[in-house]
């Protein structure tokens, strides 16, 4: 969640996730129930509160918490996305899926120190590209080998 | 049969986050950004999950907003927001379930 001077348009708050030693960029858990998708998985809701992140200023990074409510609403019909297995792991497109093309509009809130911010609650900050669906990846893709003894045996085959 | 049967009444249930965090996605970035490219972003065939072997929902959104703080003073706001829910393998292969969102 970026904040920025309306003026200048200078970043003045950046609220993420961090990144762990692993690699794992802005990836916070949740708790469970706070993601709740439709039956048809056209439509999803987040609900999350008081998630611990830390907040980049231009001075300092601090401790912060961040709240948010997102609404996604999928639009038309779900597309295949993805590539899968028949490109490198590293490339983008190395996960297969089906997404719909969506609406979000969501507000949020954080404190950090003695910050606090609150997203207009009037008409809520909207998407300028939303997608949802379902996907796999790496070792979980369809048909994927998952361990490196499997995948030297299946070679020789 | 009937101590299988035991086992698996008294196995946890695989439905709830135990505390182990996935793997990245693999790559350099370790996070993609999908959406038009004329808007800069990567196109529609980029993943959108910030998780690595991972099976699941995936929602996505860049939104734009305002805020306030608590004296009044007003920001732009620019927000990456995704949420990951479903299961996904450890460093270690083992198998997890659990909810994350990408901030």
């Amino acid at each position: 969640m970026d904040l920025f001077e309306p003026g200048s348009g200078s970043r003045v708050h950046d609220f993420t996730g961090g990144i762990a030693a692993s690699g794992l960029v802005w990836t916070v858990p949740i708790p469970d129930g706070a993601v709740v998708a439709s039956p048809d998985g056209k439509q999803l809701t987040a609900d999350v509160h008081d998630v611990a992140v830390i907040d980049a200023t231009p001075a300092a990074e601090v401790p912060a918490t961040v709240s948010f409510q997102i609404t996604w609403r999928g639009r038309g019909r779900a597309r295949d996305r993805g590539r899968g297995a028949a490109v490198s792991p590293t490339d983008p497109a190395a996960f297969v899926g089906r997404f719909f093309r969506a609406r979000a509009r969501g507000t949020f809130s954080g404190t950090a120190g003695g910050f606090s911010f609150q997203s207009s609650t009037k008409r809520g900050a909207t998407s300028l590209f939303a997608e949802l669906g379902t996907e796999q990846t790496g070792a979980l893709l369809p048909g994927a080998i998952r361990c490196a003894a499997c995948a030297g045996a299946s070679s020789e085959w | 049969m009937l101590v299988v049967v035991l086992l698996l009444a008294l196995a946890p249930a695989a439905s709830a986050f135990d505390g182990t965090m996935p793997v990245p996605v693999p790559g350099s970035a370790h996070v993609f950004a999908p959406g038009p490219p004329a808007l800069g972003l990567q196109g529609v065939d980029a993943n959108p999950s910030s998780i690595g072997d991972f099976d699941g929902t995936v929602a996505l959104a860049y939104l734009k907003g305002r805020a306030k703080d608590a004296s009044g003073r007003r920001f732009r706001m620019s927000n990456d927001m995704r949420v990951m829910t479903g299961r996904y393998l450890a460093a270690d292969g083992s198998a997890h379930v659990g909810s994350f969102a990408f901030i």
